[in-house]
């Protein structure tokens, strides 16, 4: 037997594997479970509590409960994040800590709680000592959450032997019965909180990933949320007295649980009861909801995939036809209109033979098979996700290391002097790929000293290497002394106490935003953009929509109109807020009228060359 | 500088069988190697696949440093017309980026029609452009093998105008997508 584990550790649920005489075995824990949900419950007094048990706290303490804490994995304060969580946040040296009671603790401790509870629970059910592991990671993850990542195993006892992409793991788990292919596929993985989508080629045993693309803000608890909100809407609409309830946490929560639970029974039902028992002391609440409800609200979530989708096919050089294959990867891809918006962006139905909650852990246990030399054959050639540079005169980006290059890869650049007499040069790497370097991840910044001399005169070389895990390591050199740095990331990581104190302060200029002037003339503003831009897509397609649609849009812009005359800026803002929700679906469609416009044209102009 | 053709046991010259390269680099990916040699490896085969940064390689190693980096003159036509057109493109995308609200994105998107036009005439023409350059691969082939060093000149203003070419190319692309984004 394979003495490394796989694991995927997942926003919403982790599992553990080994290769078990050449198969990949998930290993349940002692309840018969395979699926470990991703939460922490920190009792008053005892140890915390990993798992389903957890899980059935979330609603009874949701601020002693944490969940979904790899959204939070480097992540750094002041980084806009929708996700709403009923624990407290906090900030340490520049990280983003989760206050528990009077704890203070990093999400990579949190990770490590569960890390060890799948640690445990293998080694219960395998009757030995387990203390190597691979662990999965979304695709889009960038240097800091690796890390992260693997100091999370660490600190659960684990040797972390190497991190690896979680739609490269869904790949692997799909291609081991087909080794000898040679073909093409696409991951579309679609997570609670992260898209991921993979091109890569099968070659004889070999897995070359040729694109990747993502995003590590999109998932289905999106859709999860949106459907909170329309449940408040009904909630409201039929009891207006309970209000107030409806922003209670505990409330909330609740709430969140039956949203989740009714999506999850659309994927096989067309309509669903959704139960709130004892909404308020003697009422209960029940609404149907139909799938066709439920697609709507997805639908703009689900698209907001198509891009990264066109640009991996792009990055890879393919036309979607080339493609033998989309496996689909993550719980939400089992919503109908996911597979449905799959087929139609790849021109093909997707491959839905994979379980697609197992499919990582059981590529992750693959890999860990690969690296004991328990299975044999098989290479795995990954890229690095996004672009590597450094920060360059003028603010911007200079890209040294571009995304989906093969790693293990190794480039560098030299690099002078702008200013004569300059005495050390400031050296800024980021990860991204927008032009300018504020727009990018900083990974960190250091100094590296040479001999004064005239503009143009130092010759400093800087080196990225990326290694086999996706981490970066740094160094630069001052060619002229042949002086040394060489950088560790991870202490470079921190934000400066200076940046701290300046979100900080930002953010409490927020808080009192409301009374000045400016924001007033901004919301009305708002509001003078939005009216027009509502009647215009009215005008459009107004005729695509129920008439009870009409008239809620209608009710909408009358709220705008008279918070605009009321001269009330806190009840402006909600108008405003309201009307952009609520006109999601009119965006929609007219979207899609713009798309449908574009490949007429297109079709016209080809058939007019064919009859040239 | 290593000689990235050697590396692959396939001969210094302009024009490659893609195939035979591809299966070599596989073959030599499964090979035991640390990550050094891996790196280079991945990025030897990155080079040698893309016929622009293939004969600015060949260039390197053949004779010694690579030449000029200015735009080659005879496209400088085409340079001004793409640097305005995207210019164009992006003000229209600025100005995308203004609305906050999903509802004023999807007015504003019903006027880029002719702007997604513009973009895809460019790309056809881009393509057309390179589909012509790499034509003249094979003849340069030819020529090298008579004698690489009155080939210098040619092969120097192909690898630019290639280079060139691409890069605008995958601006053009960037912007098309950036469309798609906001929609």
């Amino acid at each position: 037997m394979s003495e490394i584990v796989g694991i995927d550790l997942g926003t919403t649920n982790s599992l553990i594997g080994v290769m078990d005489s050449g198969f990949p075995i998930l290993i349940a824990d002692n309840k018969g479970q395979r699926l470990t949900p991703s939460v922490v419950y920190f009792p008053e007094r005892g140890e915390p509590i990993v798992g389903k048990a957890a899980d059935r706290m979330r609603a009874l303490y949701p601020e002693r409960t944490v969940f979904s804490v790899k959204r939070l994995m480097g992540r750094r304060p002041g980084e806009s994040d929708k996700a709403d969580f009923p624990f407290r946040l906090n900030v340490l040296n520049g990280q983003t800590v989760v206050q528990v009671a009077n704890q203070t603790l990093r999400p990579e401790e949190i990770s490590s709680l569960i890390l060890r509870k799948l640690k445990v629970d293998a080694e219960v059910a395998l009757g030995y000592s387990v203390s190597r592991a691979v662990i999965t990671v979304p695709a889009y993850f960038n240097d800091l959450q690796r890390q992260a990542t693997k100091r999370a195993g660490e600190r659960a006892g684990l040797e972390v032997e190497r991190i690896l992409n979680e739609p490269t793991a869904a790949a692997l788990a799909y291609g081991l019965d087909r080794l000898r292919d040679r073909s093409r596929i696409a991951v579309y993985d679609l997570g609670g909180g992260t898209f991921d989508i993979y091109i890569l080629e099968l070659n004889d045993g070999l897995f070359r990933v040729l694109s990747t693309n993502g995003n590590t803000r999109l998932g289905g608890d999106d859709i999860d949320r949106e459907l909170v909100r329309l449940l408040k809407e009904r909630i409201t609409a039929r009891f207006p007295e309970v209000r107030p309830e409806l922003e209670d946490r505990l409330f909330s929560a609740r709430l969140r649980e039956a949203a989740h639970d009714a999506k999850l029974k659309l994927s096989t039902e067309d309509m669903v009861l959704v139960e709130i028992p004892f909404l308020t002391k003697e009422k209960s609440f029940t609404y149907s909801l139909s799938r066709q409800e439920l697609d709507s609200i997805a639908r703009p979530i689900i698209r907001r995939t198509r891009g990264h989708c066109l640009r991996s096919l792009d990055d890879a050089k393919l036309d979607p036809r080339k493609l033998d294959e989309v496996i689909l990867v993550g719980g939400v891809t089992r919503m109908p209109a996911v597979r449905q918006f799959v087929a139609e962006i790849f021109q093909r139905l997707p491959n839905v033979s994979q379980n697609p909650d197992e499919a990582v852990a059981v590529g992750a246990t693959v890999q860990a098979g690969i690296l004991s030399g328990e299975v044999q054959n098989i290479v795995l050639l990954d890229v690095t996700p996004l672009s590597l540079g450094i920060e360059t005169f003028g603010g911007l980006m200079n890209v040294i290391i571009a995304r989906n290059s093969t790693i293990p890869c190794k480039a560098g650049e030299v690099f002078t002097n702008a200013v004569a007499n300059q005495t050390s040069m400031q050296i800024v790497v980021l990860q991204g790929e927008r032009e300018l370097a504020k727009d990018n991840w900083e990974l960190g910044r250091f100094e590296l000293a040479f001999e004064p001399g005239p503009k143009g005169m130092a010759r400093v070389g800087v080196q990225f290497e990326i290694d086999a895990d996706g981490i970066l390591h740094v160094l630069a050199r001052d060619i002229r002394t042949n002086r040394e740095v060489i950088v560790d990331l991870t202490s470079a990581v921190n934000v400066t106490d200076e940046a701290v104190e300046r979100m900080i302060a930002e953010s409490l200029d927020h808080a009192f935003d409301d009374m000045s002037e400016r924001v007033w003339t901004e919301t009305v503003l708002k509001s003078n953009e939005l009216l027009p831009a509502v009647r215009s897509a009215l005008t459009l397609v107004g005729d695509q929509i129920s008439d009870s649609e009409k008239e809620k849009i209608a009710a909408l812009v009358t709220a705008v109109e008279k918070a605009l005359e009321s001269h009330t800026l806190s009840q402006l803002k909600k108008a405003n807020t309201d009307l952009d929700e609520g006109t999601q679906l009119l965006a929609t469609l007219l979207i899609d009228r713009a798309m449908a416009e574009a490949e007429q044209r297109k079709k016209g102009r080809v058939g007019l060359a064919e009859e040239d | 500088m290593t000689d990235y053709f050697s590396l692959f046991g396939i001969e210094r010259r302009p024009a490659i069988q893609e195939n035979i390269l591809k299966q070599a680099y596989l073959k030599r990916s499964k090979e035991p190697a640390n990550d050094e040699d891996l790196a280079l490896l991945h990025l030897a085969f990155q080079t040698l696949s893309n016929p622009a940064s293939r004969l600015q390689h060949l260039e390197k190693v053949e004779f010694g440093k690579a030449g000029d980096k200015q735009i080659p003159a005879g496209l400088g036509q085409l340079f001004s017309t793409i640097a305005s057109s995207l210019q164009e493109v992006d003000l229209e995308l600025s100005s995308l980026n203004v609305y906050r609200s999903a509802i004023q994105r999807a007015v504003a998107m019903q006027k880029l029609g002719p702007v997604r036009h513009n973009l895809r005439e460019l790309e056809n023409r881009l393509s057309e452009e390179i589909s012509t350059l790499i034509a003249e691969v094979p003849v340069l082939d030819t020529a090298w093998v008579q004698d690489p060093a009155r080939c210098r000149e040619p092969l120097a203003q192909l690898a630019l105008a290639l280079t060139f070419i691409q890069k605008w190319l995958s601006q053009v692309r960037e912007r098309s997508l950036k469309i798609e984004e906001v929609a």
